[in-house]
């Protein structure tokens, strides 16, 4: 019999690791999937997937049963990731404010160590989309990501990334419409 | 509505976040919008393509890797728990238990008779009005100066009798000069023995009593530290000479193993021949020996200097 993810959570925290596990592995690919999409580099997302669980499991036994555990855990894999400083090669310089777009300057690496390496297969669409993502600001990204690759609706994308309705809109439209230039001629 | 406006809802149209009213709205208007149309195939295929890559093949390998690592470090998370947290969570378990209810009374009483025993059994700090008490407590050991400095006319230290003790007290007051008597000749730690003499020296010599007189002469004479023996030689110089410290000086001249020593008795006994203390033949006759066998040439010539007074 299938547990819910309640079930597990009241498992694991009275110490059943593989409650855990079962838990974690129910939404750890969509998390690694974020994080890779977030980064455009599969060294950063597992740093990211690596601090987010760390994260999860520590907290766990906080988990109030308020929402679902997906919208939570999607609200700390968010954070972490929106705080993530790369470790290496960092080559996007991103704006402290989301709307100031003159002093947004990004540079697209060229470099194909910055690329998905192996973690989406033989994907040239992939590809260009995640040089694209580069040049959005971390809250457009990870609006545009929860959407698109999530396929979270609006009010949950609020409710993750703790901003209201409209903002989270705002994030979208802007989002989309710098993606929709960027890629032109490759849809 | 304006043309704009319905170009922006085209993107939340495809995701089905439209109102209602602004749905049929929205389309009403593409039936008659050729711009509005050509726009939302842009976005269609532009989302198709998005969800495509959202949905392409993943690398097992790499989520299979990630999860190993993941495993190990929450192992060695599990292993960094804080004790209070598995204490918390011990007590929590064991409190849902039906025994529980018993339990919480005995520890409550348990912590009552611990806080009693902290509010009870802490160090005390002693000042003079107490400071009496612990002359009575003779087992006085392991004194720890806090403050040694005896400049600012007090010291402080710690020390251990029967209950911890503290004390921060002026060097002239009586019992402290008498708690540090005590330590100098029982205390194992030399250096204490010294500070205990740097102290009671700081007082003024014409305070000091006769007990601490005879602390500094079985010191100079007994103690197993040359460092200490002789800051006790230095103490006693401090003091008005009399016969009893022209006795110990020539006791440590002979004796004293230590040459430095042995030239500061001979020094000291200099210092108190010239404050009118007289020697007797017996005195003469080993100073005449030290004149003719100690191995110090200063002694030799010192002993020999005092000898040519007589």
């Amino acid at each position: 019999m299938t547990l819910s993810d309640n079930e597990l959570i009241i498992n694991a925290n009275n110490g059943d690791v593989l409650a855990f596990e079962e838990l974690i592995y129910r939404y750890d690919k969509m998390v690694l999937r974020l994080a890779f999409k977030y980064t455009g580099n599969a060294d950063d997302a597992k740093d990211i997937y690596q601090e987010v669980f760390i994260r999860v499991f520590k907290n766990l036994s906080r988990f109030q049963f308020k929402s679902e555990f997906s919208t939570w855990l999607f609200r700390v894999a968010s954070n972490v990731c929106i705080s993530f400083k790369r470790k290496y090669n960092k080559v996007n310089h991103i704006s402290l404010n989301d709307d100031d777009e003159s002093s947004f300057v990004t540079e697209i690496p060229e470099d194909s160590k910055l690329l998905p390496d192996n973690l989406v297969v033989n994907n040239e669409f992939g590809d260009k989309i995640s040089k694209a993502l580069g040049t959005l600001s971390p809250n457009q990204k990870m609006s545009f990501l929860l959407k698109h690759y999530e396929g979270y609706k609006i009010r949950e994308i609020a409710d993750i990334m703790d901003c209201k309705e409209g903002t989270i809109k705002k994030y979208l439209f802007e989002a989309v419409r710098k993606l929709k230039t960027q890629l032109e001629g490759s849809y | 509505m304006e043309h704009f406006e319905y170009k922006e809802m085209i993107q939340f149209y495809l995701y089905d976040e439209l109102e209602n009213d602004k749905k049929k709205l929205f389309e009403e208007h593409i039936k008659i919008c050729n711009e509005c149309v050509i726009e939302l195939e842009s976005y269609k295929n532009l989302f198709a393509k998005v969800s495509g890559d959202s949905q392409s093949a993943f690398d097992t390998k790499l989520l299979t890797e990630t999860r190993l690592e993941l495993r190990g470090l929450l192992k060695a998370q599990k292993i960094k728990i804080p004790f209070t947290i598995k204490f918390k969570e011990i007590i929590n378990s064991f409190l849902h238990k039906p025994y529980g209810l018993a339990f919480s009374g005995t520890a409550i009483l348990l912590i009552g008779v611990f806080v009693g025993y902290l509010l009870y059994n802490t160090p005390s700090t002693i000042n003079e009005q107490n400071v009496s008490n612990i002359n009575d407590q003779l087992k006085i050991q392991n004194i720890n100066f806090i403050d040694s400095d005896p400049s600012d006319g007090s010291v402080e230290f710690t020390f251990d009798a029967i209950n911890p003790g503290h004390i921060k007290e002026k060097i002239d007051n009586p019992e402290l000069q008498s708690i540090l008597t005590y330590a100098l000749l029982n205390e194992q730690n030399p250096g204490t023995r010294l500070n205990s003499i740097n102290v009671i020296n700081a007082v003024n010599s014409s305070s000091m009593d006769e007990e601490i007189k005879q602390t500094f002469i079985s010191v100079a004479k007994y103690d197993q530290n040359p460092g200490v023996r002789r800051e006790a030689l230095n103490a006693l110089n401090e003091i008005p000479a009399d016969e009893e410290i022209k006795n110990t000086l020539i006791y440590v001249l002979l004796n004293d193993t230590s040459s430095g020593i042995r030239i500061e008795a001979i020094n000291n006994l200099v210092r108190v021949s010239n404050q009118g203390i007289s020697f007797t033949k017996n005195d003469l006759s080993m100073i005449r020996e030290k004149m003719n066998l100690d191995k110090n040439n200063y002694v030799r010539f010192q002993a020999k200097n005092i000898l040519k007074e007589y």
